[in-house]
């Protein structure tokens, strides 16, 4: 067991904090920051973020140098997540292209395919959206609808995907497409890389609970493609996605941590600012207890964080054990949720400007809902901790 | 960055668990709580493979301090539900070993000759002054194994030895088997791992049996470091208790047929598992910190040790009261063990801290310290637009 980071590593936080200081925009999560009505200048402002990333060095961290990366390692990446998540830093638009398309490229694209796609996409120059779910696919991910035909040297897709995060500021979407009818559902799925400005392509924004506007549907009508924008190979796209999935369970636990810790410190000091029955709600000891519950769990994210980035390290790949950490965290997090509305009781409803928690502890609560579906639900978790890590029978 | 053990630590655990299953099964378990008595060959045991003794906190032993390895044989112990005070001797070794006064007694202890336990909490024993010399009188409580014990380590007020009550405490050694000591049976619920009440009338305290000097603070310092390891390793016993709870039950889940089909096809049960399985592994992560914590004498070792003990405890019940769920009726008889560990989880997480303790300790940090401390990077992080 070894924890500590190296001298070097040392070194690189403290350049990678100064670098965050310097450049996070003005204002930046603090309540005089407004974003812009139109979403398209949030998108602007969201893709300026990500061009600043990788300037300053910090795209594609632990990518190789010759895509565009920094040919760092893991430890680098979480030490930025780290500090990047101290200081609530932007997260960019291109998340679903970092996080899940390019180590997906990494490990099934061909040469080709990663010389065209990762630099440009570290770059900030092409953002990519991730078209998986459907309307009758959630959960069930095998039975999508969405179908691709080989048209003489092109690909033509119809179909219809749901709750696609950025599609509206996004410049590509990979897809699953079905390619075969005939044989098991898993068997029959490709996965394809598809321009968003493409003829037949409609995306329609999506608003969630908690008035983000970061969904989409998007609907493939008759949407011709390069026969060349296939990874992984036809009829083999289910493979490549859980490759994909397995990241998007995996990695980020640490930032992620951070993030969290920031928003139990917020809880804790409105906390000290509320009486109730008398008491200041800090010093009972009843919401005492569900504070230091809560804080113990946000610790032990960071342990399970710590060893999933030793196994990554030690071992080069991540097991069926990443579900369990989405599933820690996701739970946890409606548990701070439902404690800040507990916390702020008669207060709860109120959001605006002038209310005591400004909102921000409204939107953990609802936030967290989205959590615990998105990115397999917690009965699809916990299924899979069931049948593939305690061998129960399926 | 490495977050696991080593090949050495892996071997040491496989060796023990092994040494548990042959010698500690279930028959030898309800044994034990038909007749209480220590058998000689569980002595011999833990003494011959040289466990005892494995924590080293001056550091000076090859692995470092023993905590990992310390940590690894806890777990063995509430896998197996041994019926040993090995908690009490490796957390009691620990302090006597920092004492150079204290070497004959500690290689007794590690070569098996006597069997050490605590006496972890002390009701109103005090010593006292008187023409002969030093006596003691009082109660002290939590005293695992007590009857089985030649020696008991108790903290004691010494009347006159310091200006504050603290500063009189003083760690001493008791002759279990001394006319002056009363050992009654305080009927724990768990009987893998007996508790008992000690009365001492009149107990002559001789010099040789003060561990490192009269008052001045050094007793509550070695009792304090002994509370710290003791609440670290019982927590290592929860997950390792609860742990075999999980996967007993699982395999359970595997044979047991209901409706015509396994009842680990339905995913009432699968959900159940999986739940515990997080919980498992989540004490089990932040029983592995602590121990990392303590022994690379972490600034946050104490905060470590409240988190890993508050959560294996609340984790332990819970799992292993849920196996005797997904036994049903069967998990509720005497017969099975399930009742084994779930009472074994009971009494490990009331003993050294109790929940509610650990957590206040952890709202101290938490809430007190941390969160009113990070005010200068506060207004940032009010309100993340993302």
């Amino acid at each position: 067991m070894d924890l500590s980071f190296s001298p070097q590593q040392e070194e690189y936080r403290q350049h990678v904090r100064e670098w965050l200081l310097d450049n996070i925009p003005e204002g930046w999560g603090t309540p005089e920051f407004n974003w812009p009505d139109d979403e398209a200048e949030r998108g602007k402002i969201l893709r300026e973020w990500d061009r600043k990333l990788y300037q300053g060095g910090f795209a594609g961290i632990s990518w190789p140098k010759q895509y565009g990366g920094q040919g760092l390692t893991h430890v680098e990446e979480i030490i930025f997540d780290e500090e990047a998540g101290k200081l609530n830093a932007p997260s960019g638009v291109n998340v679903l292209g970092k996080l899940l398309l390019g180590p997906t490229l990494l490990l099934f694209g061909t040469e080709e395919q990663k010389q065209r796609f990762l630099p440009p996409l570290l770059r900030g120059d092409e953002v990519w959206c991730q078209g998986f779910s459907e309307p009758n696919a959630g959960s069930d991910l095998a039975a999508i609808q969405t179908r691709a035909e080989l048209q003489g040297d092109r690909w033509m897709i119809n179909g219809q995907k749901v709750w696609t995060s950025f599609a509206h500021h996004a410049d590509w979407c990979f897809v699953l497409a079905r390619t075969d009818h005939e044989g098991p559902k898993h068997k029959g799925i490709t996965f394809f890389l598809v321009p968003m400005d493409t003829e037949g392509i409609t995306v329609r924004p999506l608003v969630q609970i908690n008035g983000n506007k970061d969904f989409n549907e998007v609907f493939f009508d008759n949407v011709y493609i390069q026969a060349e924008n296939v990874v992984g190979g036809v009829n083999n796209g289910w493979k490549v996605a859980m490759g994909t999935l397995g990241f998007e369970r995996g990695t980020l636990a640490l930032g992620r941590q951070v993030r969290f810790q920031n928003e139990f410190n917020n809880l804790a000091r409105i906390s000290s600012s509320l009486s109730k029955s008398g008491e200041t709600v800090s010093e009972s000891s009843y919401y005492r207890q569900k504070m230091a519950e809560l804080f113990a769990e946000i610790r032990i994210l960071r342990y399970h964080g710590l060893k999933t980035i030793s196994q990554l390290l030690n071992e080069g790949k991540l097991g069926p054990e990443a579900s369990l950490q989405k599933l820690f965290w996701s739970t946890m997090h409606v548990n701070m949720g439902k404690l800040g509305l507990e916390v702020l009781g008669e207060h709860a409803p109120y959001i605006g400007e002038e209310s005591i928690a400004r909102g921000a502890l409204q939107d953990i609560d609802l936030g967290s809902r989205g959590a615990i579906i998105y990115a397999g639900t917690t009965q699809i978790q916990k299924n899979i901790i069931a049948e593939r890590i305690l061998g129960m029978p399926k | 960055m490495f977050f696991g053990f080593t090949d050495e630590e892996k071997m040491l655990r496989r060796s023990v668990r092994e040494m548990f299953k042959a010698r500690n099964t279930s028959e030898h378990v309800r044994a034990f709580m038909e007749n209480v008595t220590i058998s000689n060959d569980m002595k011999k045991l833990l003494a011959g493979q040289g466990l005892l003794g494995i924590i080293d906190l001056d550091g000076s032993g090859e692995d470092g301090k023993g905590m990992m390895n310390a940590i690894l044989i806890a777990q063995e112990a509430g896998r197996h539900l041994l019926t040993y005070p090995l908690l009490e001797a490796m957390a009691g070794l620990a302090a006597l070993k920092t004492c150079t006064q204290q070497t004959q007694l500690v290689s007794e202890v590690e070569d098996g000759k006597k069997v050490l336990t605590i006496a972890w909490v002390n009701v109103d024993a005090k010593a006292r002054k008187t023409k002969d010399g030093y006596v003691l009188n009082g109660t002290l409580r939590e005293v695992p194994f007590a009857r089985g014990a030649d020696i008991i380590l108790a903290n004691v007020r010494a009347a006159g030895m310091g200006f504050t009550p603290e500063e009189e405490e003083t760690l001493i050694v008791l002759d279990a088997k001394s006319p002056n000591i009363s050992i009654h049976n305080a009927n724990s619920l768990d009987e893998t791992y007996p508790l008992y009440e000690i009365n001492l009338f009149n107990y002559p305290l001789r010099k040789e049996a003060v561990v490192k000097g009269f008052g001045m603070g050094t007793g509550h310092e070695l009792m304090t470091k002994m509370r710290q390891i003791g609440a670290l390793l019982v927590s290592a016993e929860l997950v390792g208790c609860s742990e075999r709870a999980l996967y007993v039950t699982v395999e359970y889940t595997k044979q047991r047929k209901q409706f015509g089909v396994l009842i680990g096809s339905f995913q009432a049960v699968k959900h159940m598992a999986a739940d515990m399985y997080l919980q498992v592994e989540s004490g089990k992560a932040a029983v592995e910190y602590a121990a990392w914590a303590l022994e690379t004498n972490n600034e946050e070792a104490d905060l470590a040790v409240s988190i890993a003990k508050s959560y294996a405890s609340d984790a332990g019940i819970q799992v292993c009261g849920d196996a005797i769920q997904m036994h049903g009726g069967i998990g509720f008889t005497w017969e099975n063990d399930m009742h084994l560990y779930f009472k074994r989880a009971r009494r490990s997480a009331a003993v050294l801290g109790d929940v509610y303790s650990h957590r206040e300790k952890i709202a101290k940090v938490a809430i007190d310290e941390l969160a009113c401390k990070s005010e200068v990077e506060a207004r940032r992080v009010v309100h993340a637009p993302v």
